[in-house]
């Protein structure tokens, strides 16, 4: 997530304490409507009880199909465990969650019980590029809920609007239903028999079906995994062309909710176009 | 396997009532073949509650090798025949080589997609199923060749590519025909010389009034057929009689035997096809109640 404030403005306010994106600096701060403020150092972080969570993020952003929604391992801290530490006072609805960058949004309260202040990603320390040294992860949201580099967390009563919020995305950012192509690539040259792959996610819902349309015919239902919701779906069918030529290929799913990928929409209201793609049967 | 004419016919639900006449031109080996008109289950018996073992890829073409009550099988298990569309693939060589439009070109592949321009990722206009006819009025060269589709007016409708076409052929020789629509029954006999020809299941699109009435043939296809929520291009071999009423071959559903929305009319593509070849001057329509 790119935080389009960075440009115009500076990362922090100079009355601000310093906010670093390096584990040996960070620091984190559970503070706003609580009795006692919570801070913890990036050692302390590591010397908590360890919970690890399968969990895809996925860009509301994204063009449909990209980036591929692919299953990440992260390890970290409950956030669960460090509020049961804390009085926390009763009208607190929503946690305002600050990052290294100046990077601000809002997320629920009751999010919170499933987070995890991650610093782990498939068992490697968590990159800044990837939001290291410690990122928020909350299955089922939409990646400019997840902070990278998070610093602090506020309770308050009252929601506020965050960077893209301002700028009109939804303030709840619960994952839509998703779904891709990885094989075959678009404009790929294939030649008979061929496997389609691909994926499906539906943020905290499960995912109910997946089906497939050669040239805009009728949807054909195709055989998929999952491991949990919130985790991607995996789906595969093998196909063999008429003929030769151009063929156009889709996908779309359907969450445990009957909630199906709309043909067309458009992404920043979070329910992406289904994705599609061109590949070409040689002789 | 390809099959004798006789059973063929049976196959496809078509009693061939008399002594075939000289002038009878449904191919001598034919074989019976199916297109999954939707992600058709597969069960393991004739039967709806049946276990389904897997889904048949829509527009995928499968042999059909016996029929039982509503229900074709095939190699892989029982499909409804509802979805599926009835084909007849004959011996005739398919030619790869391409014709120069403008000609009337028939849909050889299980379903020829109409695109705005010549890119599969291109708008959809319509998709034409197999047996369809359309007037084919330009073509465009290339890696992946494409011919330029008329609406029914003449004027491009769109593009598609040209591996699902060949020119339609006209076999046979004409000869007056006798063509009774049984509406009761929903099954056509066609009649010539006082000899049954064929007896076979269709849907009328709407009520007709009974009555004798003249047939003539228009153009071999491009008759399009506006419904609710969809519109069909290409439907083949149009006879018309009456008050503007049509028989036509239908290449969208195989509930013959029922009403369905559409041509006044309704077959499989193939029995259009001959019924159209055969229908000289002097046919006519008897519609009975």
């Amino acid at each position: 997530m790119t935080n389009p404030d960075a440009a115009p403005y500076p990362s922090r306010l100079p009355e601000q304490p310093a906010l670093t994106n390096t584990a040996k600096y960070w620091s984190f701060m559970l503070a706003g409507a609580v009795d006692v403020p919570l801070m913890l150092s990036y050692a302390d972080l590591l010397a908590l009880p360890a919970h690890e969570i399968d969990c895809a993020i996925v860009c509301a952003a994204s063009p449909a199909g990209t980036p591929h929604i692919a299953p990440v391992r992260w390890r970290g801290v409950a956030l669960k465990s460090l509020l049961n530490e804390t009085d926390i006072d009763a009208h607190v609805r929503c946690a305002h969650l600050h990052a290294a960058d100046g990077y601000t949004t809002c997320i629920d309260m009751h999010h919170l019980e499933s987070a995890l202040l991650a610093y782990q990603k498939d068992g490697a320390a968590l990159l800044p590029d990837h939001g290291g040294p410690v990122r928020l992860i909350v299955p089922g949201l939409y990646g400019y809920k997840l902070p990278k580099a998070i610093q602090r967390i506020i309770l308050a009563e009252m929601p506020i609007a965050g960077v893209w919020e301002k700028r009109g995305w939804p303030s709840e950012g619960h994952a839509q239903i998703a779904s891709a192509i990885h094989h075959p690539l678009h404009r790929a040259r294939i030649r008979g028999y061929t496997t389609l792959t691909g994926t499906a996610y539906a943020g905290l819902r499960a995912v109910s079906s997946i089906e497939v349309s050669i040239d805009f015919g009728p949807w054909m239902p195709v055989p998929f995994s999952q491991t949990a919701p919130a985790a991607p779906a995996h789906w595969s069918i093998d196909w063999t062309p008429s003929a030769p030529g151009q063929y156009n290929i889709r996908v779309r799913a359907t969450d445990s909710h009957g909630v199906t990928q709309p043909v067309a929409a458009g992404p920043s209201d979070g329910s992406p176009a289904i994705h599609s793609i061109v590949v070409h049967v040689e002789d | 396997m390809p099959l004798s004419r006789r059973h063929f016919l049976q196959m496809a639900g078509i009693a061939l009532v008399g002594a075939p006449m000289a002038d009878f031109h449904l191919p001598e080996r034919a074989t019976a073949y199916g297109r999954a008109l939707v992600a058709a289950p597969v069960h393991i018996r004739p039967d709806e509650a049946a276990a389904v073992t897997s889904h048949l890829w829509p527009d995928s073409v499968m042999a059909v090798t016996g029929r039982h009550a509503g229900w074709y099988q095939t190699a892989e298990g029982y499909i409804r025949q509802r979805h599926v569309q009835p084909v007849l693939l004959t011996d005739r060589p398919v030619s790869a080589r391409i014709s120069q439009p403008p000609f009337w070109g028939e849909v050889i592949g299980p379903v020829a997609p109409i695109y705005q321009w010549c890119a599969a990722d291109a708008p959809l206009v319509t998709r034409i199923g197999h047996g369809g006819i359309a007037r084919l009025v330009d073509f465009l060269p290339g890696e992946t060749q494409w011919y330029g589709v008329a609406d029914e007016t003449g004027h491009l409708l769109g593009w598609s590519q040209a591996t699902n076409w060949q020119p339609a052929v006209s076999e046979g020789r004409p000869i007056p025909v006798e063509i009774v629509i049984d509406q009761q029954a929903q099954r056509m006999t066609v009649k010539a010389n006082r000899q049954h020809l064929v007896n076979t299941a269709i849907s009328t699109g709407l009520s007709l009034p009974t009555g004798v009435y003249p047939v003539e043939r228009g153009h071999p296809g491009g008759l399009c057929c506006r419904g609710d929520d969809m519109t069909y291009y290409g439907v083949p071999s149009p006879l018309h009689f009456g008050s503007g009423w049509t028989l036509a071959g239908i290449y969208w559903h195989n509930q013959f035997g029922e009403p369905a929305p559409g041509p006044a009319v309704q077959m499989a593509t193939y029995v259009a096809r001959w019924l159209y070849q055969t229908c000289g001057p002097g046919s006519y329509v008897v519609v009975r109640n």
